[in-house]
């Protein structure tokens, strides 16, 4: 799965640390999602997209490679 | 004190609170299984003695599982898929030893003897594996070089 949690979190200036606290993860579960290492389970997809204040597909996508 | 810095204590105090805990209940294993060892087996005793003695080491036991359960449960998602996952590779290996071998064993083709106690060893020998393997997928320990505003300057 790719996703835009990089460059939404940058957008607010936050570190991976400040996201994870806000998402009641770890930072290496922020680090993991945005380098596509880990897909989050779907209560954790729907906080990041209450967050970031938009749906779940406008920011996890299909990974088209696979 | 920052932001991440709070938050790195919190997960410290609660590793503290589940290693003594564990610790506690490890303890707890170890004693009602000497006791048990020591005293089921006197003769002069009742029944209701010996089965109480026999029995005592299902509550430690029940103990250590609510705290894995606990465990389980406060860790965050990325690090409960890599226990989980872990375990399940430990003991799929585990099996994938001992099955073949114990039947090697039965079919009598000169193998040396397996022996039970060893078995916890080569389970935590590859649930290691497994947790090492899982953290290196994941890349749970790669240091982020991500701009953080609340990075505080080295001194």
């Amino acid at each position: 799965m790719k996703n835009s949690l990089k460059a939404l979190r940058a957008q607010k200036g936050w570190s991976q640390a400040v996201l994870g606290e806000e998402l009641n993860v770890s930072r290496q579960t922020v680090n993991a999602i945005e380098t596509g290492r880990y897909d989050p389970s779907l209560p954790l997809a729907f906080k990041v997209a209450r967050l970031f204040n938009c749906a779940i597909e406008d920011i996890f996508s299909e990974d088209e490679a696979h | 004190m920052s932001y991440t810095k709070s938050m790195l204590k919190a997960r410290q105090k609660f590793t503290l609170k589940f290693l003594a805990l564990y610790l506690v209940a490890i303890g707890l294993l170890l004693a009602t299984c000497s006791i048990n060892v020591k005293y089921s087996t006197v003769d002069n005793q009742s029944n209701f003695v010996r089965y109480f003695l026999i029995f005592s080491p299902v509550i430690p036991a029940l103990l250590l599982l609510f705290l894995f359960r606990w465990f389980l449960k406060s860790t965050d998602e990325l690090h409960r898929n890599i226990v989980i996952k872990g375990l399940l590779w430990g003991l799929s290996a585990t099996m994938l030893i001992i099955i073949p071998w114990s039947f090697l064993e039965f079919f009598r083709a000169h193998m040396p003897i397996l022996r039970a106690n060893y078995l916890l060893q080569i389970f935590v020998i590859f649930y290691a594996i497994g947790m090492i393997y899982g953290h290196w997928k994941s890349g749970a320990y790669v240091k982020s070089n991500d701009y953080d505003p609340w990075r505080e300057p080295k001194s």
